[in-house]
């Protein structure tokens, strides 16, 4: 080959030939531009994938969420066995609307709702959940007698019947022993608690607890003193002027119904005014936000109350015929002026007479409020002086204001113990609920583990089951608290799906599952009755028996057996046959609450319904306490006083209405059957420390206020992204938000020399914490506030160490009326780390 | 070209012509005849308007035409309403777009910020939601050096060929929205450690691509592809079958509205007749194809 | 001092650990430089620091760095052999083989930096050419063309005639020679003719490809601060600073280094000290336009630049080390010195590097839609980015191998030859 260098060729051909060639190359690059360059292109498509994997395949299998407490329902999509994808069950009214004519409108078998549902972020991020590499896979023994948070436990892992064996040996001892009373059981209250309640009562125990009284146990009380019900559901869509008093329905989403209707309210032309001493994500959609002290609300509400009067604008209607006690409280209200208010809750006097004017004159008008004011030891009667401002301009029950929900769905059967189990139930709580004139059935933590902690209660406490629940972080103080309570017993079993900071402090550890590996029947809080199922989607993932399977499994090792006889957790509540499987039997006694429930369907019929939702077809009535009882219903009633029951109260009954100038209505389930501005009721008693109780909603300071050492309030609240302390090692989640700043006001922090993004201390008298500012102005000068949850020591890998846990700084504590955890009652320092 | 075949109609210069094509004539016709051409087709207000106001902003006028006649054109012109009264921030679409394409960690097509305008007491926040706006003068799509991503002719989706993109990211420069993300090949701990789920492949462009190590998308850029994986052959969406964006779907708020801008009865097209709205920085020339409700 | 200059007139102590310190640098380079590509190879971008919002990083500032040194060596080299300025003949050479080495180091740099090595290609074989990143492609791959080819004209006659040796080097010669065996004299004047001509075709190549770098960032509108028309100008400006500030120290180092070529080194110093005070107006109006325009986003880089969390890369490496000092030196009587100078040239093409940092990283880190960046939470929308071990260990590794051929070169290349 010759040499292209070679005299033959020549340098000038060489160069011309290179020249020609890179003009070649760019005249061919330029073709190929005009070919593939500019050009669109079609993008290879792989058809076998689609098949595979595509909408079309696998399949969607209708379920509901527990992400969170708000069972919005989801369609799943399954493919291989493999959750692929979670989106919104179009037929759920849960995740639409809370009132039926909203929710009818354009609603079809085929498609659902008219708009279609909606799922909040936590229900998409199920999926991270479900296969969270951290689960817990098998079961666990403690091997280390030595407890504590930071210590290892020496787990060993065992089997599933060794440790069902070696737990109901030990259950068994204690019921032999006529100690069954001395087993506390405490669960999480949306999942699986009527198989709970029924092993607690068959085994002896009348120590079944639920974390409602770490939720919102104030508000319930104060609705129910106020008004006769538990949980008014507020009807913003209806809506055109709305007062929420510590609520963050937007983002606090616990209903996913609520964004929209709030949004659409707004959108309708609604007055949104949001008190908060955080300018909450709802606050942000408002128009008007009053940044109140914390724990003032109810003085507050009794200021607008005392401008209602004065200008003579409340309903005079609805007062005389549905009240009692209005003079009373008028009186009472008479020097609570806007001028007396501001100095307790910050709020401008003129800005008080301007909501006080809107509320009462703005019609409809709706007024509500949730954690924010409950979490208090002053918490209930702040609430009642807040539920009773809807009374004053005659706001319940109709459309736009708060509703009395109509929530009826499957029906608990009750079991009847045996004889030996009758002598324990019959043994007080060991929370002492009864000490506490407004406690709810959920009992009170804070009681349960300050009892264990200080040796107190009626008796010594030995075992504890502890479901789906953390303790240690969602109980105030409960780091100290519940982690000493936990090494005081003789067996703890905790049933979770993480390990999470009270797991670690237990003898036995037993995986759970998550929602997708287990069946569940979801009552909706909407206003009128409906129900979704919750049904296995994928098996679960490691061969783990459902929460309700173990409780069975442990009936079934303890051979608890009801007043007849008969072996309950052997027999089909259904046919009465013996029914070996575990998933059967529990089918069965879903089928058999739903038969005898509102829908009257088994559990096949129910997953055959559009969506697996059953829901009533009359819909959302209104001013129902204004309607008269019928005839039939009266038969069999039972009256105790001027209330009227269908049953006698020992035989399950529950109150149908009362009897009002002669005639038998619903009117409100409180003593007089009317709204109790004063309440006779709760003249007589006395709270959980023994004072006396106002029957008026008198306001009184929180018992903790600021002082000098520490001298600002520290509060917290929920947001979309996370479920109280459960979902933190959530990958998903962890992206939308990924650990809590302490949100701080700018001229707080210059006060203090500190800047945004600063780390700092956080100290009260009881412990301190460490955590990263961020400055803005929607927080109340006064107040520090962080999103709660956050700041674990175990879970997972993804959540240890992210973020911080305030309430290490609080003390294990309630109020005396309902029970309450009071979170939001800290008060801090605060310097630069 | 011939000199008959570049002959036209005064009306036909005047209505549709784009600069493209008038380029082209230029450029073949030496300048005289170019001159008489222009004289006889009797564009005076032309050439006024090079001497008056300057050639520049017509011929920049005249090509923004061309563009938008192109758009018009176009089969379907796929685009958001977000109403920013509606959106509460939650952050569902951000999840359920994760969810549907199955983005990586540390990619997330959509994202909720929070503005926080001047005039506002207190940082009170006025939430958006942002996918990819899908603009019809895309910044992006002329930077790649490969031509790797380009807007779909059909319905006006800026699309990204996983196969082509060499990853240099020059487009994520030129988005004036920050829409595009690199993928770095990061994965959540369930892809990880081989739990179920890291079998499940993202369904983007129909592709069903597994995550398998640094396999396109790995070393790709992404972005937000208003779920074109839904659409049947012709290029339709269908909302009552599930077809439908996932953010657009899951929104708590129901902020989110997607359709076609063509199609002048479209739930967008309506209310963009009816509403106020904004764009994100108008002044760009990129003409989004999201609009926010205000 | 005096001992300083006692220890550098020993020339043979001075060469020997000058050649020393010169193979440790070279081979610790390389051996950092090797972990650095480890990393990049085996974990692809996870280790890398950058991310969806400050998406290039060191290496892209790499890239337009070493780009730049080509640039600038090459057109210092067409002075030699396009406008025949004799006082740098001596580094013609030298010039473009820097040229020739530095742009190997950009490409390294720029190849690292894709998502995708392995389609380094597509950029050829599918072009837009509404991409300015197109087209620089084609114009420096056109250039990396020609500068070999340059090269091999420049030293065709010393390999034709060093070919005939039998040694290990003649060997060499001999495969670098591509055959050529034309000694002649006639052929050395041959040589010369086409090296002209491809200097010559060189100069706009080397402008426009670097007037293209400049332009790849000032056509992005989407960032105000790079959104300029000065980008091309000034990239080219910062190109010829560093390019002639290298070459004073690399010319102080190779072809008998410092004592042969004092003249050159000195000549040059003056020259980049023109083009550096140049260069310091036109940054300088840079920062003068946007502050007094006052737009938010256009000021919000400089910013950053100027007091931001790397405000340091500004005023001190940039600024006092890159800047004032060399300036400093090049004004006093160390002018005169060719040790001095190419200290001074040695600072100032390290401070640009700092300048190209505070070009890439700037423009990115500014939020785009302000609360962008605290949306979601990932280290990869981080607006802070400061490059990773592995980052710095791969450029590290880039800076090893550009030594290395440095040093290949002035083993086996042949050296310049004084006529008079």
């Amino acid at each position: 080959m010759a040499y292209i260098f070679d005299e033959k060729i020549g340098r000038r051909k060489f160069i011309k030939g290179l020249i020609a060639t890179a003009a070649g190359a760019t005249v061919l690059g330029g073709t190929g531009c005009a070919t593939y360059g500019s050009k669109e292109r079609a993008l290879k498509t792989n058809a076998a994938g689609l098949k595979e994997w595509g909408r079309r395949s696998g399949e969607w299998i209708p379920s509901c969420c527990s992400m969170c407490g708000g069972q919005s329902g989801i369609l799943v999509h399954v493919v291989n066995g493999v959750v692929e994808k979670i989106e919104p069950n179009h037929w759920n009214p849960n995740n639409y609307s809370n009132v039926s004519d909203d929710f009818f409108n354009g609603y079809t078998k085929e498609y659902g709702c008219l708009e279609g549902g909606a799922i909040c972020p936590k229900g998409h991020a199920g999926i991270m959940a479900l296969y969270d590499p951290d689960r817990i896979k098998n079961p666990l023994k403690r091997k280390n007698p030595e407890r504590g948070l930071d210590i290892d436990p020496q787990w060993e892992e065992i089997s599933w019947e060794q440790s069902l064996n070696e737990i109901s040996s030990k259950l068994k001892k204690l019921k032999d022993n006529r100690e069954a009373h001395k087993l506390l059981w405490m669960s999480e209250d949306h999942s699986f608690t009527h198989i709970q309640a029924d092993f607690c009562k068959l085994y002896g125990t009348p120590n079944y607890s639920m974390h409602s009284n770490l939720c919102d146990v104030a508000r319930k009380a104060s609705f129910k003193t106020v008004m006769g019900d538990e949980r008014p559901l507020a009807d913003f869509i209806h809506s055109k002027y709305i007062l929420l008093f510590g609520w963050n329905p937007t983002s606090a989403i616990k209903w996913v119904y609520l964004p929209r209707i709030l949004t659409r309210a707004i959108e309708r032309g609604a007055r949104l005014v949001v008190v908060d001493p955080y300018l909450s994500d709802t606050a942000a959609k408002g128009h008007d936000w009053l940044a109140i002290k914390p724990g003032t609300d109810g003085a507050l509400a009794l200021a607008l109350a005392h401008c209602i009067i004065r200008d003579k604008l409340y309903n005079k209607d609805f007062i005389t015929k549905w009240t009692v006690g209005f003079n009373q409280y008028a009186d009472y209200v008479k020097d609570k002026t806007p001028e007396w208010a501001e100095k307790i809750t910050g709020i401008p006097a003129n800005k008080m007479e301007e909501v006080a004017r809107d509320l009462a004159t703005i019609k409809p008008a709706c007024v509500d409020a949730w954690s924010g004011p409950g979490q208090h030891t002053n918490g209930v009667q702040g609430g009642r002086a807040i539920a009773l401002l809807t009374a004053l301009i005659g706001g319940y029950d109709r459309p736009g204001t708060l509703l009395i929900p109509n929530t009826g769905g499957n029906k608990h059967i009750e079991v009847e113990p045996d004889e030996s189990a009758k002598q324990t139930l019959k043994m007080p709580r060991f929370d002492e609920l009864n000490k506490f004139p407004l406690g709810h059935k959920s009992g009170v933590y804070t009681q349960i583990f300050n009892n264990i902690v200080n040796g107190k209660g009626p008796y010594g406490a030995k075992m504890l089951f502890c479901v789906f629940q953390n303790p240690v972080m969602s109980v105030p103080g409960g780091t100290k608290t519940v982690a000493e309570a936990f090494s005081k017993l003789e067996m703890s079993v905790v049933i979770d799906t993480m390990m999470s900071e009270t797991a670690l402090l237990a003898d036995y550890v037993l995986p759970g599952t998550v929602y997708l590996e287990r069946y569940d029947l979801n009552t909706h809080w909407v206003t009128w009755p409906a129900l979704g199922l919750r049904q296995p989607v994928v098996k679960p993932l490691f061969n783990q028996l459902a929460e309700y399977e173990t409780v069975t499994a442990l009936g079934r090792k303890l051979k608890l057996t009801s007043k007849d006889g008969k072996k309950n957790f052997e027999v089909s509540p259904l046919t009465g046959g013996k029914v070996e499987n575990l998933t059967k039997w529990y089918e069965d006694y879903l089928s058999k609450e739903l038969l005898e429930g509102k829908p009257k369907i088994t559990l096949e019929q129910l997953k055959e319904l559009p969506g697996a939702v059953w829901f009533d077809k009359k819909g959302t009535e209104y001013e129902k306490y204004a309607k008269e009882i019928p005839a039939e219903k009266l038969g069999n009633a039972y009256y105790d006083g001027r209330a009227i029951y269908d049953k006698p109260k020992n035989k399950g009954g529950k109150r149908i209405g009362t009897i009002i100038n002669g005639r038998a209505v619903r009117g409100f389930f409180t003593n007089s059957g009317k709204v109790e501005f004063y309440s006779e009721s709760l003249a007589k008693k006395k709270d959980a420390i023994g004072n006396s109780i106002d029957p008026l909603p008198v306001y009184k300071p929180r018992d903790w206020q600021p002082d000098d050492n520490y001298p600002l309030y520290l509060i917290n609240w929920k947001e979309a992204s996370h479920t109280h302390t459960r979902t933190q090692n959530n990958s998903w989640l962890l992206e939308i938000k990924g650990y809590n700043p302490i949100i701080m006001n700018p001229a707080t922090a210059a006060k203090y020399g500190i800047e945004d993004g600063d780390e700092i201390w956080l100290e009260s008298p009881h412990g301190k914490v460490k955590g990263k500012v961020k400055l803005t102005e929607r927080i109340h000068p006064e107040v520090i506030g962080a999103q709660h949850g956050f700041g674990h020591e175990a879970l997972g890998k993804n959540a240890r160490g992210t973020g911080t846990n305030t309430g290490i700084l609080n003390i294990t504590k309630s109020d005396p009326l309902s029970g309450m955890a009071v979170h939001k009652e800290i008060c801090v320092k605060v310097y630069k780390a | 070209m011939t000199k008959k075949k570049t002959k036209t109609t005064p009306t036909q210069r005047d209505g549709d012509t784009s600069a493209k094509d008038a380029g082209k004539n230029i450029s073949v016709l030496d300048r005289k005849d170019f001159i008489s051409k222009l004289f006889k087709t009797g564009a005076g207000t032309l050439a006024t308007t090079i001497v008056g106001n300057g050639m520049l902003k017509s011929v920049s006028s005249l090509y923004a035409q061309s563009k938008d006649n192109r758009a018009v054109k176009r089969k379907f012109r796929y685009g958001m309403v977000i109403d920013t009264r509606r959106c509460v921030g939650c952050r569902s679409c951000v999840l359920a777009c994760k969810a549907e394409n199955k983005t990586p960690s540390g990619v997330s097509y959509t994202v909720v910020f929070e503005e926080i305008l001047e005039n506002r007491p207190n940082d009170k926040p006025v939430f958006m939601t942002k996918p990819c706006f899908h603009c019809e003068h895309p910044p992006c799509t002329d930077v790649c050096p490969v031509s790797a991503t380009f807007k779909r002719e059909r319905d006006g989706i800026v699309v990204v060929d996983y196969e082509r993109c060499i990853g240099c990211r020059y487009c994520m420069t030129a988005c004036p929205y920050s829409a595009r993300w690199f993928d770095f090949g990061e994965n959540y701990p369930a892809i990880e450690q081989n739990t179920p789920w890291a079998q499940v492949p993202s369904p983007e462009y129909k592709q069903f691509r597994k995550r398998k190590n640094k396999q396109s998308p790995v070393g790709n850029v992404r972005k937000c592809t208003f779920c074109l994986h839904l659409q049947d052959e012709e290029g339709k969406y269908n909302k009552e079958e599930g077809r439908w964006p996932a953010c657009a779907k899951t929104c708590t708020g129901k902020a989110i509205h997607f359709g076609d801008l063509n199609d002048p009865n479209s739930e967008v097209t309506v209310l963009l007749r009816e509403r106020q709205y904004m764009r994100l920085k108008e002044e760009l020339g990129t003409s989004p194809n999201c609009y926010y409700l205000i | 001092m005096s001992l300083l200059q006692e220890y550098f007139n020993d020339r043979n102590k001075v060469v020997k650990n000058l050649k020393l310190i010169f193979w440790t640098a070279c081979a610790l380079s390389l051996l950092i430089g090797f972990y650095g590509w480890f990393v990049r190879i085996v974990d692809g971008h996870i280790k890398a620091n950058y991310g969806s919002i400050v998406t290039w990083g060191l290496w892209v500032a790499g890239y337009i760095y070493f780009i730049g040194l080509s640039a600038g060596s090459f057109l210092v080299s067409s002075l030699v052999y396009v406008f025949n300025y004799k006082k740098f003949e001596r580094i013609g050479k030298l010039a473009v083989f820097t040229a020739l080495v530095t742009l190997l180091m950009a490409l390294l740099s720029i190849w690292a930096d894709l998502g995708h090595m392995g389609r380094a290609w597509h950029v050829i074989v599918f072009p837009n050419f509404k991409s300015p990143m197109a087209w620089m492609i084609y114009l420096y791959s056109l250039y990396m063309l020609l500068i070999a080819v340059e090269i091999y004209f420049l030293l065709r006659y010393d390999f034709a005639t060093g070919a005939n040796n039998s040694t290990f080097k003649g060997k060499i010669y001999k495969l670098l020679s591509l055959g050529s065996k034309d000694s002649t004299e006639e052929s050395k004047q041959r040589d010369k003719k086409v090296v002209k001509r491809l200097a010559t075709a060189g100069i706009p190549i080397a402008i426009l490809f670097h007037g293209g770098v400049g332009a790849l960032f000032g056509v992005v509108s989407a960032r105000p601060h790079w959104h300029s028309g000065l980008f091309p100008i000034l990239f080219l400006l910062s190109a010829l600073v560093s390019g002639g500030a290298l070459l004073t120290l690399i010319s102080s180092i190779f072809q008998q280094g410092w004592s042969k070529n004092k003249g050159v080194i000195i000549e040059l110093g003056k020259m980049v000290l023109a083009l550096l005070l140049l260069d310091v107006l036109f940054q300088v109006s840079e920062f003068l336009v946007a502050y007094r325009g006052g737009i938010p986003g256009h000021t919000a880089g400089f910013d950053l630049v100027l007091s931001g969390p790397y405000a340091w890369v500004f005023w001190g490496w940039q600024g006092l080390i890159g800047t004032v000092i060399p300036i400093l030196l090049l004004i006093f009587p160390t002018r005169k010195s060719p040790l001095w100078v190419a200290l001074a040239g040695l600072l100032i093409a390290a401070g640009i590097f700092g300048l190209r940092l505070n070009i890439v990283i700037p423009g990115l880190a500014v939020e785009e839609i302000h609360g962008l960046t605290s949306a979601i939470y990932s280290h990869r929308v981080d607006p802070h980015y400061f490059p990773s071990i592995s980052e710095w260990a791969l450029t590290m590794g880039i800076v090893g191998f550009g030594m290395l051929l440095f040093g290949l070169g002035e083993y086996f290349l042949p050296k310049h030859e004084e006529k008079t």
